[in-house]
């Protein structure tokens, strides 16, 4: 890391929010999806499952290069939701962040077996 | 109009539009790819390309004049069913113009959460430079 870039640490509201591209395909345990989060570190990327419906937030920050006056590259948000069918265990769900590159394992549920309900006789 | 995969919709409105026009931008010349932002001062140019989810060793990055280039590809697991795919795959090749001179062999290039982040300083010999003039 060169001294001349400075990060900025302090917190400001994102001027621009985007739409993460995202791949979704099938994988033996079910699905994973692939979502471009380039310049996003883990501590600022938040994954909510409410329900089915599965939200993933995430922002960049600001950066200031030496020789201009204030920020060379504006902090940006990064938004995108997604309705999980029963077909997915949302409980199983697994996200990992690598190169700007969030990707989230949606293990298939369980199908509930058709079955034969005893009845007790008294 | 967005085919929706059976098991995963987009539950937001706003998100199917937004993820609308990315496509049709996508459909511009693959020289539009990557995104990139580039930055100067007197003493050097900073060039910002977004490349989530690659490696260095998928990247090529050449500097030739006033031109520097970036190229590289992303390989795909052909066998993938897919429900959706908006992420860019196969050969890029984009090239910046730079507005001076640098000098290539102090370039310096790092790709950190998926952006490459490429410092190039200015030529010595190609900077501005100061003439006193002496008053009679």
């Amino acid at each position: 890391m060169t001294t001349e870039a400075i990060q900025t640490t302090e917190e400001k509201r994102p001027l621009q929010t985007r739409t993460p591209r995202a791949d979704i395909y099938a994988v033996e345990a079910g699905y994973q999806a692939q979502l471009e989060l380039p310049g996003v570190a883990a501590d600022d990327l938040h994954i909510t499952l409410e329900h089915s419906a599965l939200t993933v937030r995430a922002h960049t920050r600001a950066i200031r290069y030496a020789g201009s006056e204030g920020n060379s590259v504006e902090a940006l948000a990064y938004e995108r939701h997604f309705r999980l069918s029963d077909a997915i265990d949302g409980t199983g769900i697994q996200a990992e962040l690598k190169d700007g590159l969030l990707t989230l394992t949606l293990p298939k549920a369980e199908r509930a077996q058709p079955r034969t309900i005893p009845v007790a006789l008294n | 109009m967005l085919t929706l995969p059976h098991l995963l919709r987009i539950a937001h409105p706003a998100a199917a539009i937004h993820t609308e026009i990315d496509r049709l931008v996508d459909r511009w010349p693959s020289t539009a790819y990557p995104p990139v932002g580039m930055w100067t001062s007197t003493d050097e140019a900073v060039v910002r390309a977004e490349l989530p989810g690659f490696a260095l060793d998928q990247i090529e990055v050449e500097v030739r004049e006033h031109t520097l280039r970036i190229s590289g590809e992303r390989t795909t697991d052909g066998e993938r069913e897919y429900l959706r795919r908006e992420r860019w795959i196969g050969r890029f090749d984009r090239r910046v113009h730079l507005p001076f001179a640098v000098d290539a062999d102090a370039a310096q290039a790092r790709l950190t959460d998926g952006i490459l982040e490429i410092r190039l300083p200015r030529l010595e010999a190609d900077k501005p430079r100061k003439i006193e003039i002496a008053v009679q």
